[in-house]
């Protein structure tokens, strides 16, 4: 079987500064020595090594994985046919910095950063605002102010320090702002301080299976405040949570359409319409059963759901997925399409033409 | 498709009427404190707050303060009635007791009034249902507050030969329950060889620092529904990544109410999550869906309904023997109860004999089952990656 | 199963203070990428492809074996079993004869290595290699 060789869109590679100085570098000067911008660090509650990242992905001169633009072209935008990654941060989590005077100016220094530091440096990436989510005002200001970079092609909710679902009226200025604007909502693990059921927040040994849960949350959330009747052009993209949980949350969504409906104004089409209409997942971490088909097999349940699922890598972590790992274990008839064309109809650009050649980059809507 | 063939129902919901028919199995002064006689307010409601109300239907007034002028209607809170609608009418083959909106009462705050409570209830259910019936069996229920107290309750009351399991009750301490804090509970239900069960609202009691559901309660009640079954995802992992299984190799663990649709999903990933973590959890010698397939069940209570029904089978049988883990619960007298003929019809038929009956003949502690049952379970090998 | 008797010379993979304790290091033999680990006193040699997402084991961090017959919350080790946990999800292969410890299903090929005047040669298992559990 060759190896799938058409064009690639990336929707989740992590980028961060060489230290912190060079995102400081932009912040107003009262701040400059401040606080770090990166919160001291938790305990390794996973007790993983290597900082979580593939150890082949640090820089030849001591970078840190993901903060060289050289290396994430050597190893993942050259050797493969990448047409397109999106860059998330590592992991973009200044909106939750306590000090709220503070944080929307390291929020706004971080978009300056990526801008300049990483947009600039090769036309393949692209970019999320970062917003400062607790100051919904201040969140809708900061859409706009980058809203026109013709790289930024969404709003990162990576953390969520209002820990409300993200269906919550807070969030809606700001989401009619994305619409205005054209982007879309790029919600990142784990965009909530209580991740699942429980109480687990404290017991590791979840080992990352649970939190998936928030993204369920948020879809069924998202829904029942009417995120999609308000905004019907408002397309979010799920992302570290893996894929195989999406036909049970349909199932049970659409179950409970009727009790839905009383329970909320909003609702006025089936939820797997909305999903269909309004939502991807991002591939990654990709599941895997016992034989090669379990997989697909569970997610056929579900017509059409190839449409939903766009590839990502979620280099340089350690738990990305090959490109061409993912590709292989996908049927032929849904490769093309989770592997480029449906983060095309994400971002709202032209597909590719078919063909395996390299093709030339879509063109921005 | 229907079925013909015998029923054991895992999932009957019985209620207590009120309050005094509980306070009437405890001593004077806990009568006292609680009956308040005299007193305006009336006697304490000791069923405790469920986070969830539906907004459907008569469930919705069993919430609040009771009276004793609640007792008529209550649903489940007659033995005469189930007996006729659920024993004879639907000729089950024997029927499990447990509770649904009186889960709760594991949660009030003051922790030995919740022991008094689940003392009271343990007591009214062998006196009023278990003695009046062959063919009624019952949960011990303890409130996990004070683990010491939960597992002498479950050697007080869990030899009675028609107790054949226990019910955790809510997450009222809001660790789940894999956490060490509970060992005294399963080294008890493990002597007595009782299963455990977690029922769907667990982690849906008020005043919880656990959730309901990933990212906080939801603010509606269908979107409990849909997603409640999560919380019955952490606690299984829970209970299987900490080793309850290894450290027990007898005990059984028993998922109500949360239907069974996710448990493919929730597998692949707990597996995946370990074979990078395996160090954190060096206890377990297999990967935890191996674990699952030995030690967990999952009741038909709560199964998804979409539109092509056929598909339901298919989507669980992308697990090779999750047949065996299926255990027919009706929950009559919950606002979920489907009998045997509607679940029939969402899953294949070669596994109905299984479901509605063998397995649950498997899992629980019927009286006169032998020591034999307490032998360590052959362990799966693994499906999942 | 092969032999040495096929005639083919071993690979010289270099000299024993090449090889650091514990860093994996990748040389080519007879056409396959192998990774060589010095681990205590012993070298191992395994083929350099995870068999999840074929990605090699290079800079993966080798360990001893974590002991599963411990009471949970007991930490124990095995000290004659090293494995080396791959860089990218980390599943942990057997050094001795490659078995994959987390997932039953999975083995990586093994080779034979030796130390002669300071050299480090690796060449085809001899010995067959241990059922697949």
């Amino acid at each position: 079987m060759a190896s799938y060789d058409g064009p690639i869109i990336d929707v989740d590679v992590h980028n961060g500064p060489r230290s912190e100085a060079d995102i400081k570098a932009y912040l107003p000067e009262r701040w400059k020595d401040y606080l770090p911008i990166y919160p001291p660090h938790t305990p390794d509650a996973l007790l993983t090594g290597s900082f979580a990242r593939r150890a082949d992905t640090w820089g030849p001169d001591g970078a840190f994985p993901g903060t060289d633009p050289g290396m994430l072209k050597k190893q993942l935008l050259d050797p493969f046919n990448y047409v397109s990654a999106t860059l998330t941060h590592d992991l973009g989590h200044f909106p939750g910095l306590s000090n709220p005077f503070y944080m929307k100016e390291v929020v706004r220094a971080s978009n300056e950063w990526m801008v300049e530091r990483w947009l600039d440096e090769d036309d393949r990436l692209h970019g999320v605002i970062v917003a400062p989510l607790s100051l919904p005002e201040e969140a809708v200001a900061e859409v706009h102010r980058y809203a026109d970079h013709p790289r930024m092609v969404g709003v990162l909710i990576s953390s969520n320090p209002l820990r409300r679902p993200l269906g919550d009226a807070l969030f809606h200025p700001m989401y009619a702002a994305a619409q205005e604007r054209g982007l879309i909502i790029s919600v990142h693990n784990e965009a909530g301080g209580v991740k699942d059921a429980s109480g687990t927040k404290t017991t590791p040994p979840t080992l990352d299976g649970g939190s998936a849960q928030l993204g369920m949350h948020y879809i069924s959330s998202l829904i029942v405040n009417g995120v999609f009747e308000k905004f019907p052009n408002l397309k979010f993209v799920i992302k570290e949570y893996g894929i195989s949980w999406l036909p049970w949350v349909m199932w049970r969504l659409d179950e409970m359409y009727s009790r839905l409906r009383e329970e909320s104004p909003w609702v006025k089409d089936l939820p797997s319409n909305y999903i269909r209409r309004n939502i991807k997942l991002s591939t990654q971490p990709i599941e895997a059963g016992a034989r090669p088909n379990d997989l697909i097999d569970y997610l056929s349940v579900i017509d059409g759901i190839e449409d939903l699922l766009c590839y990502s890598s979620d280099y340089p972590h350690g738990t990305m997925d090959d490109p061409l790992y993912v590709a292989r274990i996908l049927p032929e008839s849904w490769r093309r399409k989770v592997m480029c064309d449906n983060a095309c109809d994400l971002y709202g650009w032209d597909r590719p033409p078919a063909g395996a050649d390299a093709t030339p980059r879509p063109v921005a809507a | 498709m229907s079925y013909g063939g015998p029923v054991i129902d895992a999932g009957v919901f019985h209620e207590w009427p009120d309050t005094p028919t509980l306070t009437g199995y405890m001593d004077e002064a806990w009568q006292e404190l609680l009956l308040r006689p005299g007193d305006r307010s009336g006697p304490v409601n000791l069923r405790g707050g469920k986070l969830f109300v539906d907004p459907r239907g008569a469930k919705a007034v069993a919430h609040g303060a009771m009276s004793s002028s609640e007792k008529a209607g209550l649903p489940g809170s007659d033995y005469d009635e189930m007996r006729a609608t659920v024993l004879e009418r639907s000729g089950r083959e024997r029927v499990v007791l447990g509770y649904d909106r009186g889960l709760s009462c594991t949660t009030f705050p003051h922790p030995y009034v919740a022991r008094e409570i689940v003392r009271a209830a343990n007591d009214w259910t062998v006196a009023e249902w278990l003695d009046r019936g062959d063919d009624v069996h019952g949960m011990v229920l303890v409130s996990t507050l004070l683990p010491d107290e939960a597992a002498a309750e479950i050697r007080r009351v869990g030899t009675h030969p028609k107790m054949v399991a226990v019910a955790l009750g809510c997450n009222a301490l809001a660790r789940p329950f894999g956490d060490p804090v509970y060992l005294p509970v399963f080294e008890a239900a493990a002597e007595l060889d009782l299963p455990l069960v977690v029922q769907l609202g667990s982690d849906a009691a008020t005043d919880l620092l656990s959730n309901p559901v990933g990212g906080g309660a939801p603010i509606t009640y269908a979107e409990y529904l849909a997603l409640g079954a999560q919380s019955q995802m952490a606690q299984a992992s829970s209970m299987i990544l900490m080793g309850i299984f290894a450290r027990f190799p007898n005990l059984k663990l028993f998922l109500l109410g949360g239907g069974a649709t996710w448990v493919p999903q929730w597998l692949w990933r707990l597996d995946s999550g370990y074979k990078g973590r395996a160090h954190m959890v060096p206890w377990l010698d297999r990967p935890p869906s191996a674990y699952f397939m030995d030690h967990v069940r999952v009741s038909t209570l709560g199964l998804e309904r979409p539109e092509n029904p056929a598909l339901v089978g298919r989507a669980l049988g992308v697990i090779d023997g999750i047949e065996r883990t299926l255990v027919y619960a009706g929950g009559a007298f919950s606002n979920v109860a489907e009998e045997p003929g509607e679940i029939a019809a969402r899953l294949p038929e070669a596994w109905h004999q299984a479901v509605f009956h063998d397995n649950a003949l498997d899992l629980f502690r019927w009286p006169g089952t032998t020591d034999d049952r307490r032998h360590a379970v052959p362990a799966s090998t693994t499906i999942g990656g | 199963m092969t032999e040495a008797q096929d005639g083919r010379e071993p690979l010289d993979a270099g000299a024993l203070d090449d090889f650091a304790p514990g860093v994996g290091v990748v040389r080519e033999f007879r056409g396959r990428k192998i990774i060589i680990i010095r681990f205590k006193d012993e070298l191992f040699a395994l083929r350099n492809v995870c068999p999840h997402q074929t990605q090699s084991f290079e800079g993966g961090r080798v360990h001893y074996e974590f002991d599963a017959d411990g009471e949970p919350g007991q930490l124990r080790v095995k000290r004659d079993e090293p494995v080396i946990a791959c860089p990218w999800h980390a599943w942990t292969f057997s050094l001795r004869d490659g078995h994959c410890t987390v997932d039953a299903k999975l083995r990586v090929k093994t080779y034979d290595v030796k130390v002669v005047d300071g050299r480090v040669l690796v060449d085809e298992a001899r010995r067959p290699a241990p059922a697949v559990a």
